[in-house]
């Protein structure tokens, strides 16, 4: 509100530059008007900054490190949706949809590339109010099938030398031996070859707000399960909502990149 | 903050009423002291020109005086560092950078052909996966209000009708000046025609980041920055985006996002991005 305040103020010095006229007059009054007119947009582009050095100054903290006010969120007792409450009586509940779609536009033909563009942008304007679509991309973590697929491959090896000076062994054993290895080393190739596998998760946010907790989580919940119709129906795929610490693992970054000390280390 | 009115028309009208106090000092007084007036009035000048860069280069502005003064903001157990371009979260002894970019299409879907809409969408998904980080593309989407879309667009379409008929009935047309007359008709009409077959247009409002963990903050922002350059040179030169690198409030504003989507469809056309 203190922008506009701001601005009513420089209108008002502005009108008496133009009522008043004298060199004095005009002078301070110009003055006056830019100055609240430029404070006026200072406020609008660093409201959380000029808050956070106001408060530091207040409470006598240095102001070489502020704290900005930025909304906090929880998780509602349910574990379904992300409550954030802003002023006093208005709340905000976030509710998040995992689309699974397995198979990617590099797999499919022509026809269900163009199918599947029809279809996302038919789910999309299907849903009235302001919804987010997340694409998130990572690295598969390969470390371990890799581990386990080594350890057969060797196992196998380990048969075929075996078997292989063994007068009594059948050729057809020798033989399927033999290809049990050459399976192993061809998928140790692919996973060594890039593009190296990516994991894709298409994730859906809707915000709705509401007076108190119950009524946001309602608005929330019924626009959630519109866009869950919308989605399953237009993609015809399954649309799972995320639930607890799920939940979280979309926000936070070290829950979205887990990582140990030694991963990067060894890195 | 929610506004009630577009921050860009508030920066205009302030902008404007510096200029106009300095107009109204100048002539008011230019017969009484004419060196006061000038003074006056290139004073009020130079405040909405300042006005003007304050708002279009705001967040710019912000780092450097932070970058100079030192000042780190914390927010829960997060950190923007002095230059503002990352986020730093602590955890399990590691720090965690995030960085973000802001992308605007510069071709709409609508306006590319079925086989160039398909073949997008498969580069797109190519220049992704060479990229060896993780990485969160993030799109919200409203849909426009047609009904006076739709009537504007029928009135534009008949006055280039107008146009394009007067131009024929010169003694010699211009063959440019059509030709451009046609295409745009062509490209309006073209736009209606979705709009019946009940494809709605689209407001997209589109960024991406990614994240780097480091065993010290330097180390993940450090990272962060090289992930984030990567990924700018892919989105921009691959797959015909404009980005740009978003600080300060604006990657704030991104953060909240990931949990307080904008309900309104104004609050999200009044965002910083």
């Amino acid at each position: 509100m203190l922008p506009y305040i701001l601005l009513g103020i420089s209108v008002g010095f502005a009108l008496m530059v133009m009522l008043i006229h004298t060199p004095f007059t005009d002078l301070l009054f110009s003055f006056l008007a830019s100055g609240f007119a430029l404070l006026t947009v200072a406020l609008i582009k660093y409201d959380y900054f000029i808050d956070g050095i106001l408060n530091n100054l207040k409470s006598g903290m240095p102001l070489n490190e502020i704290e900005i006010k930025v909304p906090n969120y929880e998780i509602s007792s349910d574990g379904e949706f992300i409550i954030v409450k802003k002023g006093d009586n208005t709340y905000f509940a976030t509710g998040i949809l995992r689309v699974l779609i397995y198979k990617s536009s590099l797999e499919n033909s022509h026809e269900a590339n163009l199918l599947l563009n029809d279809n996302f942008e038919r789910a999309f304007s299907n849903i009235r109010k302001t919804i987010k679509m997340t694409f998130m991309l990572y690295l598969k973590d390969l470390s371990l099938y890799k581990n386990q697929i080594e350890r057969k491959r060797e196992k196998a090896v380990h048969l075929y030398e075996k078997i292989k000076n063994d007068k009594t062994a059948r050729v057809y054993e020798i033989e399927r031996y033999q290809r049990m290895i050459s399976m192993w080393d061809n998928q140790l190739k692919l996973l060594m070859k890039k593009p190296y596998p990516m994991s894709m998760q298409h994730i859906i946010s809707i915000t709705r707000e509401g007076t108190t907790i119950d009524s946001a989580i309602l608005n929330a919940r019924n626009a959630l399960n519109e866009a869950k119709l919308s989605f399953e129906n237009s993609l015809n795929c399954n649309v799972i909502p995320l639930k607890g610490e799920e939940l979280e693992r979309f926000i936070e970054p070290d829950m979205y990149l887990p990582l140990t000390s030694d991963d990067l280390r060894g890195e | 903050m929610k506004h009630m009115v577009n921050p860009l028309f508030i920066s205009y009208a302030a902008a404007g009423l510096c200029a106009l106090s300095g107009l109204f000092a100048f002539l008011g007084s230019k017969d009484i002291n004419f060196p006061l007036a000038v003074f006056a009035g290139l004073m009020s000048f130079l405040m909405a020109i300042l006005t003007l860069f304050i708002y279009n280069a705001g967040t710019h502005i912000l780092s450097i005086i932070t970058s100079i003064f030192k000042i780190r903001q914390t927010f829960r157990n997060y950190v923007i560092p002095p230059h503002q371009k990352t986020i730093v979260k602590r955890a399990n002894n590691l720090y965690y950078a995030t960085a973000y970019i802001g992308i605007n299409i510069i071709e709409a879907n609508v306006k590319k052909t079925i086989e160039e809409g398909v073949y997008y969408n498969v580069f797109f998904e190519r220049a992704i996966a060479s990229l060896k980080f993780p990485v969160k593309l993030s799109a919200m989407t409203f849909i426009k209000n047609i009904s006076k879309y739709r009537t504007n667009l029928q009135a534009k379409k008949a006055e280039y009708q107008l146009r394009l008929s007067k131009e024929r009935e010169k003694d010699e047309p211009d063959p440019i000046t059509m030709e451009r007359y046609e295409k745009t008709i062509a490209e309006m009409e073209s736009e209606l025609n979705l709009l019946t077959k009940g494809i709605k247009p689209i407001v997209l409002v589109m960024f991406a980041s990614t994240t780097a963990a480091g065993i010290s903050e330097e180390d993940a922002v450090k990272r962060v920055l090289e992930q984030q350059a990567e990924l700018k040179a892919v989105l921009t030169n691959t797959l015909n985006l404009e980005t740009q690198i978003l600080k300060a409030k604006d990657m704030i504003t991104c953060y909240v996002y990931d949990y307080n989507v904008p309900v309104e469809q104004t609050d999200l056309e009044y965002s910083v991005i």
